[in-house]
């Protein structure tokens, strides 16, 4: 997909360390201050990179290796934010995962499989792709709309 | 993300600033898990400063619930901004985590009868 001619657009390449996140973090945070998005959305976006960077990170690759994969953010001029991952990990097909159970008492609550339903709730759309042995996911979120 | 541990009679309360992700999950978990323990059950978390919570930080949070409840003690969160407080509603978690507007709610609700 090619964005318009005016939209902002931001491309990082992150290692595949936990601890290399954060620096990943800073840029995204900086890139959406710099062009005007409210507090609350950058929030979202935030949470929604770290689910999906971090996913990446501890599963996408079996061995103990180093890899980089691809985060690129676009914000188009009519205030919609796409979030592209891309990764030439495992095939993982994020947009199939099961949901947790939300309803569970706190003794039940199991502790993990929040990340992706919480990007599912924060985005408007979630498309994954396998291409020519990379993952791919885009991410669709339309900024200024009141949560 | 830095974490301040204070303790005010029976209750100890954790300071929390910035980001409680996945960079900087594992320092939170460390600073909040290892102090719950027998005669240690009661946690208040001060969400006054945290910038934003993932599923990460989400994860030590309900640990460190479960561990209080099963001490038979007590926790609690107060002060989260409403982006955070929307976060707890849409994974579930504000029905199962004690959350309060201020300090003086949440330490009454941890505090022992009497």
């Amino acid at each position: 997909m090619m964005p318009a001619a005016d939209a902002a657009v931001l491309m990082l390449t992150i290692p595949n360390r936990i601890a290399e996140l954060p620096a990943g973090m800073d840029a995204v945070e900086e890139f959406l201050a710099a062009h005007a998005v409210a507090p609350g959305d950058i929030m979202q976006v935030m949470i929604m990179l770290d689910e999906i960077a971090s996913n990446i990170i501890k599963a996408a690759w079996p061995d103990d290796e180093d890899h980089v994969f691809e985060i690129t953010l676009t914000i188009e001029p009519g205030g919609r934010l796409l979030l592209i991952a891309s990764d030439d990990g495992m095939a993982f097909d994020p947009t199939r995962s099961n949901p947790p159970d939300l309803d569970a008492d706190l003794e039940d609550r199991e502790v993990g499989g929040l990340g992706l339903f919480i990007v599912g709730e924060m985005s408007d759309s979630m498309e994954y792709s396998r291409v020519e042995g990379r993952n791919r996911l885009l991410v669709a979120k339309q900024l200024g709309v009141p949560c | 993300m830095e974490v301040e541990r204070t303790s005010v009679g029976d209750v100890q309360v954790f300071r929390i600033k910035g980001r409680l992700d996945s960079g900087t999950s594992t320092a939170f978990e460390a600073a909040v898990l290892k102090t719950i323990g027998p005669g240690a059950n009661r946690v208040v978390l001060d969400f006054t400063q945290v910038d934003y919570v993932s599923s990460a930080g989400l994860r030590v949070v309900l640990l460190a619930a479960k561990q209080t409840r099963a001490q038979q003690g007590g926790f609690a969160i107060f002060g989260m901004a409403k982006p955070i407080h929307h976060v707890f509603e849409m994974s579930g978690f504000a029905r199962i985590i004690a959350l309060f507007d201020d300090e003086v709610a949440a330490f009454a609700s941890v505090s022992p009868p009497g």
